[in-house]
């Protein structure tokens, strides 16, 4: 055996080794730009809860740019150029490099992660050292031994006879020369290059990575005196992935823009050592192992990562009164067909942290609220309350006209003591200048519909049937202030609709659909009657 | 690595006949391979050994095969050689295995004394391996550890079937001994390609750089060493496609480009075949990278686009789907392209190159039209308002026959003019249009097409109406 492992010594210094290839190594970036995108609306409470549960995945969504600054060395001839430290959810296959005066031969990623039964798989074949310690002496032996069979159990041959690691109850480990070819503790980019000269260059590497969302929020601010708002807009960053960036430009960019399934991070690859001894029943303890498993490696998905510590969400509310004149808020531009916001400063996203950031800042918001109700064509048992609904306009004669990236609106209205209330939330998609910004909040016990079915029928020409309705919708009004409230037929989609009588005039309003508006004083109500027919 | 020891070394290996014939030597592998990787998780593999084959029947092995290997596609050929018989074995050697097939045999066993740390070293022979090992020692019977003592055991040989990695082994007919080339083809699943493309789009100057790369994942549990690589763009037909498939559950997309010019890469038998430049090494659990196409200077456009089923009024205005069009027809761009993923960049106002999005594109072949949605507009939206729908007869027959009155508000918050172009899908069977306010198209039997031009910072609102249905 002696003999054998000296030709195999020899043969590894005659032989071409394989990594004879210059290789350098950028070990880190030495600057880093993000960009954070959006491929699906992302509402903050549900991000924030979603986070703290231990199974999720967030790790594996959202979507970042990162445009990383390196400074690599060259290597003259066939090299191989490993770029570490990249973020933890980098899709190697969107790697962008410039600035590298070379050919780029071919580029890798490999995804095994070193573990102990990687180790042990990799080295199938290799000379490794066995140690062996003596309970009673603690006297060492060291042996050569050559790994046999790797992670379900290591046979070694030793001094041409075979023997199971770690079965016998000694004390024994394993000495490895070398971590295997391709294993490694994070994802690696090797690119393979072929230059004349050596030298050492700036390049830009970029690569889309997960983890990284970011969301919009608002807080309006009402003043009934005067019917406008005071709009704040904020952005949350979260990071859910294992890579800080410190000090770092961020951008994040409005917009919702199309993602491929495939665009996720290349799964780890973890084996998990089983150590598969023979039975070991004895006569003096148990009956030893349930039954052997010899089917091929069992691939145990990436264990959960460690729920991140509870998110500092601040009521973004109360930073909004506290903090407004100390932030700096976050620039708007164009790209494409999107609004990038540039964050003021360069600031640090550390790994499984959220942060946010003010990016709008308007008063004198003109808006409007009314009451909305649908004019059904049957008898109401009860009178059913009108829904409360928030009207601007992203105008900038009306105080705003300004890109409204799509979020969530928490608005606060005084109490009447100096004091706010929390009058309700709603969501809204993006909104460009121009477009109308409705908010639902719940329902007015205060404001009531009822309507009565006066009249009913309906007649047969040919194979068409017209239906008429003819009803009278009351809305009562306990407010002390009077209201204007807007009413819609229900049956406005239906086939051959048409408003034969009215007492107040409908007209089209943004929604697309005709609507009936009502001013009810205060502590009164007001009537509508209308007829319509449809066609079937 | 029998080949690279040279003749000294197999004369030592000789030497030693007891480690020779019991255990290969190292991994082993074949001294030539090339590859042909699908798109569909499979790869054909061409492994060229030089063996030094005894006349009449041996066994021979072929270690280093991929561990996902078909074995019912293998095929060997060679001077001289006939195959008898081929084996996948794939009965892995662990200490129980080792256990088990020594039942009935002897082994050795070393007791360290926990007092003393005297090592005593006897003979045994293995009874059973139930549960636990019962050896007869002499004549003696014991149960190995009884007494929780450490004690190795020491195995003399392992069973040819049991190996570390799974293994073919074939056994030829040969005419004469001697050295030759010998070739064995198999497919095997684990290996998959698909192309990733970089797209710069210059939305001022018309113009996008293309970049591509082929993009090869092995997971086949094995590692092909320098070897001639060519991808095959193009849906072979599979049947009893086992394991692991990362198409799996998604819709088929059998869809190709609409182009018609011949591809410049090698066409053959309906697939396109690119060789990579030279002999790669495709590892085993990496992606690697190798250039496909760079393109400078293609002719592109940008186009909005909204696509609305049915009639009906939506209460909020859509964004429009912003899409980059061009054509693999001309110039550098002149070539197929195979199925992959397209990521497209443009640059911010500071200059620097920004990800706007990414899509799926087709086989296409050379001169396809190709379109790559990128996203929504932030700014660019359409509305469709069903203004009146009415049944247009009174015959029973023509129930559903509906003539809609549609209004179609397409705003531009851009400070330029835009032209969006608005699909009415959902068209039944004789289709009239009595009115339209701009003049449109029917793409086919169930889309109405217009081309709607609007203002910077304004709005075009779109009027038509359409008999359709019964």
């Amino acid at each position: 055996m002696r003999r054998l492992l000296a030709i195999t010594t020899a043969l590894s210094l005659v032989a071409p080794p394989v990594w004879a290839q210059t290789e350098s190594v950028s070990a880190r970036p030495d600057a880093a730009t993000v960009v954070i995108y959006r491929d699906q609306p992302v509402d903050t409470v549900q991000l924030m809860e979603q986070s703290r549960q231990p199974w999720n995945r967030l790790d594996h969504e959202g979507l970042a740019l990162i445009v990383e600054t390196r400074t690599v060395d060259l290597p003259a001839g066939e090299g191989i150029i490993r770029f570490r430290g990249l973020a933890t959810g980098v899709v190697l296959q969107s790697a962008v490099l410039e600035g590298l005066p070379a050919h780029v031969v071919e580029r890798n990623a490999d995804f095994d992660l070193l573990s102990p039964a990687s180790l042990m798989e990799k080295s199938v074949g290799e000379v490794v050292r066995v140690v062996r310690t003596n309970p009673a002496t603690g006297e060492q032996v060291e042996k050569a031994a050559v790994i046999r069979a790797g992670a379900q159990g290591t046979v070694l041959e030793i001094d041409g006879r075979f023997e199971a690691l770690d079965c016998s109850g000694q004390t024994e480990r394993v000495i490895f020369d070398r971590v295997p070819e391709g294993l490694g503790d994070q994802p690696v980019l090797s690119v393979r290059t072929r230059a004349e000269r050596a030298g050492r260059h700036t390049v830009t590497l970029a690569y889309l990575a997960t983890g990284l969302q970011w969301s919009a929020d608002y807080v309006a601010r009402l003043d009934p005196t005067d019917g406008t708002l005071h709009l704040t807009g904020w952005v949350t960053l979260a990071n859910f992935g294992g890579t800080g960036f410190p000090d770092a430009p961020v951008q994040v960019v409005a917009g919702t823009l199309r993602k491929d399934a495939g665009t996720v991070p290349v799964e780890l690859l973890v084996r998990y050592q089983q150590n598969q001894c023979w039975p070991q029943g004895t006569t003096t303890f148990g009956s030893g192992e349930v039954a052997e498993y010899n089917g091929p490696p069992v691939m145990v998905p990436l264990p959960p990562p460690p729920p991140p510590p509870a998110p500092m969400m601040r009521m973004a509310a109360e930073s909004a009164v506290d903090e407004i004149v100390v932030t700096a808020m976050a620039r708007q531009g164009e790209l494409g067909d999107y609004k990038i916001y540039t964050l003021p400063e360069p600031t640090t996203v550390a790994a499984r942290q959220t942060k946010q950031v003010r990016f709008l800042e308007r008063e004198g918001v003109a808006y409007e609220r009314v009451y909305r109700a649908d004019v059904q064509d049957y008898d109401d048992d009860e009178a059913h309350p009108a829904a409360i609904v928030l009207k601007l306009k992203n105008e900038e004669s009306a105080g705003l006209g300004v890109a409204l990236p799509g979020g969530s609106v928490a608005v606060m209205q005084p109490d009447g003591t100096g004091g706010v209330l929390l009058a309700g939330q709603d969501r809204f998609v993006d909104k460009g200048v121009g477009l109308p910004v409705r908010l639902n909040f719940g329902e007015s016990p205060d404001v009531q519909v009822q309507t009565r079915l006066v009249k009913s029928t309906s007649t047969t020409r040919g194979a068409v049937t017209t239906d008429r309705s003819e009803v009278e919708t009351t809305v009562t009004n306990a407010r002390s202030e009077p209201v204007t409230v807007e009413l819609v037929a229900d049956a406005a989609m239906s086939r051959g609709f048409r408003i034969r009588s009215q007492s107040i005039r409908s007209r089209i309003d943004d929604t697309g659909y005709p609507v009936w508006t009502l001013s009810v004083p205060a502590n009164g109500a007001a009537t509508l009657n209308a007829t319509w027919t449809t066609t079937d | 690595m029998i080949r690279a020891l040279g003749p000294f070394a197999v004369a030592m290996l000789l030497a030693a006949p007891a480690m020779a014939q019991q255990v290969e030597e190292g991994p082993g592998g074949p001294d030539r391979v090339s590859l042909t990787v699908y798109n569909q998780n499979i790869a054909l593999v061409e492994d060229v050994r030089n063996l030094n084959v005894p006349a009449g029947r041996s066994r021979q092995e072929f270690p280093g095969v991929s561990a996902s290997i078909r074995p019912e596609t293998v095929g060997l050929s060679g001077r001289g050689l006939s195959v008898v018989e081929q084996n996948f074995d794939y009965d892995l050697l662990t200490p129980g295995k080792l256990m088990e097939s020594a039942v009935g045999g002897d082994i050795g066993i070393v007791r360290t004394n926990p007092g003393s740390g005297a090592q005593t070293t006897e003979r045994a022979r293995v009874l059973a391996a139930n549960q636990g090992v019962v050896l007869q020692i002499g004549n003696r019977i014991e149960v190995l550890r009884d007494d929780g003592v450490p004690t190795r055991v020491i195995f003399d040989r392992v069973p040819e079937n049991l190996r570390p990695r799974p293994t073919l082994s074939v056994t030829l007919d040969a005419e004469g001994a001697g050295r030759r080339e010998t070739t064995l083809s198999y497919l095997t699943t684990g290996l998959a390609w698909k192309a990733d493309y970089v797209a710069r789009f210059d939305e001022k100057a018309g113009k996008l750089d293309l970049t591509g790369w082929v993009t090869i994942t092995n997971n086949s549990g094995a590692t092909f060493s320098n070897a001639q690589t060519r991808v095959v763009a193009g849906d072979v037909n599979l049947i009893n496609q086992g394991g692991y498939n990362p198409r799996y559950g998604q819709p088929p997309r059998p869809t190709r480009g609409n182009g018609t010019q011949t591809g410049g890469q090698g066409a053959l038998a309906d697939v396109y075949v690119y060789p990579l430049p030279e002999a790669v090494t495709v590892a085993n659990n990496q992606t690697k990278q190798v250039g496909l196409i760079d393109a400078a200077g293609v002719p592109a456009t940008k186009r909005y686009l909204n696509v609305i089923d049915g009639f009906y009024t939506a209460e909020e205005p859509v964004a429009a789907e912003v899409g980059v069009i061009f054509s693999n027809g001309s110039g550098s761009a002149a070539r197929a392209l195979p199925a992959g993923v397209m990521r497209v960049y443009v640059k911010d106002e500071a200059g620097e190159p920004r990800f706007i999005g990414e899509d799926q594109v087709d086989h296409s072949p050379a001169g396809s039209e190709i379109v790559v949605t990128t996203g929504d507009a932030f700014d660019v939206t359409v509305q469709p308002r069903l203004v009146t729908s009415e049944r247009v007869s009174k015959r029973l027959v023509d129930y559903f026959r509906t003539r809609y009155a549609m209004e179609y508000t397409v705003r531009n918050a851009r400070p330029e003019p835009v032209t969006v172009e608005v699909r009415q899908r959902g068209l039944g069977r004789d289709t009239e249009l009595s009115e339209q306010s701009i003049e449109g198209e029917m793409r086919d039997a169930r889309t109405m097409v217009w081309r709607v031009p609007v203002p910077a910072n304004g709005e075009t609102k779109l009027t038509a109406t359409i008999t359709t249905g019964g």
